[in-house]
């Protein structure tokens, strides 16, 4: 077969799929096309701000549990790094010997109290001042 | 001038209730109004070139569903695309519409191919003889101009083709475009499109050759 009629062959096979004008205009007006487009088009949009509000939550979820996983750790650092006699007061010395236990912050409060003639000073404060 | 008018289409709203405005308007106009909220135009737009998405969906999909959904799809991915648009001086608005059908095109190609339906290549006795007497006229220096093809053939040994080559070659010898437009439409080298061409044509003669 001689290669010219091959592709003259080859060119009715391409031209066989040209569209007569009918079937363009049944395809361009076919009903409701538009409306189906329409549709498309809303549900899209839809589609897209449903994802972005998804998409925003997700972030502030994952933004929200890393902030409660780093104060998480912050506090346990802190228990772990406490001294384990922190909570016992200092003792001071006294003339005898023995260890006399130290005024309390109550105490403390109540002498300043009463140093600046408030009323609120107990006996037993006003006692050891003298 | 068309800068100033665009801007006061923007401004104003007066074109969503005079619909017989917008027909006046042009591409580049009716893309602004509808970038300024105007369904309405898209309308317009999609009424002025819903003949030509048509038929150049048609080239690529016999079938008028599957022609219309094509369509649909190209339409759709235009509307969200708008804002992509320049216009004026790059790029027509129907070229521009035009690139994004192609591209419609090549991916429904694509996924017809990965769906591996076959069902269209395979050629009936009535197809094979009518092939053979083709050829046998073409070999014996017979007239055959006359007798057309099917579409329904030609479906069948186009469907061979991978998507590449069929896309440039109902580009070029289909709608007959010039290589640097089908390169435009397509996103391609110029030379990458005359390679598809050749590489299809290589193709179809070898299928028709099973017939010598």
């Amino acid at each position: 077969m001689k290669e010219e009629s091959m592709e003259k062959l080859i060119d009715k096979i391409v031209k066989a799929t040209d569209s007569t004008e009918e079937e363009i205009s049944a395809a361009a007006n076919s009903p409701f096309l538009y409306r189906r487009l329409r549709n498309a088009i809303e549900e899209k949009k839809t589609k897209t701000a449903k994802f972005f509000w998804g998409e925003l939550f997700a972030t502030f979820k994952i933004a929200a549990l890393g902030m409660a996983a780093v104060a998480l750790l912050a506090i346990g650092v802190l228990v772990v790094e406490q001294p384990k006699d922190s909570h016992k007061r200092p003792s001071i010395q006294t003339g005898n010997g023995q260890k006399a236990p130290s005024p309390s912050m109550d105490e403390n409060e109540e002498l300043f109290a009463d140093s600046i003639g408030l009323p609120n000073a107990t006996k037993e404060v006003k006692e050891v001042k003298k | 001038m068309i800068a100033a008018r665009m801007k006061s289409i923007a401004d104003s709203n007066v074109f969503v209730e005079e619909s017989p405005v917008l027909q006046d308007m042009t591409d580049n106009e009716l893309v602004a109004a509808i970038r300024a909220g105007n369904e309405e135009a898209f309308q317009v737009l999609f009424e002025r070139h819903r003949n030509a998405v048509a038929r150049l969906t048609l080239r690529f999909f016999k079938r008028r569903e599957q022609a219309e959904e094509i369509m649909q799809e190209a339409f759709t991915k235009a509307y969200f695309a708008l804002d992509s648009y320049r216009g004026g001086y790059e790029l027509s608005f129907i070229s521009w519409l035009s690139q994004i059908t192609v591209r419609a095109c090549y991916d429904e190609l694509r996924r017809v191919q990965r769906r591996n339906e076959s069902y269209e290549s395979d050629l009936s006795d009535d197809d094979t003889a009518f092939l053979q007497n083709h050829v046998e006229a073409f070999q014996s220096g017979r007239q055959m101009e006359k007798e057309t093809i099917s579409r329904d053939l030609a479906e069948k040994l186009l469907s061979r083709l991978s998507p590449e080559d069929r896309l440039a070659l109902m580009l070029v010898n289909g709608e007959e475009l010039p290589v640097a437009d089908v390169a435009k439409l397509t996103g391609w080298s110029e030379g990458k499109v005359k390679t598809r061409v050749m590489r299809a044509r290589n193709s179809l003669r070898n299928v028709l050759h099973r017939f010598v």
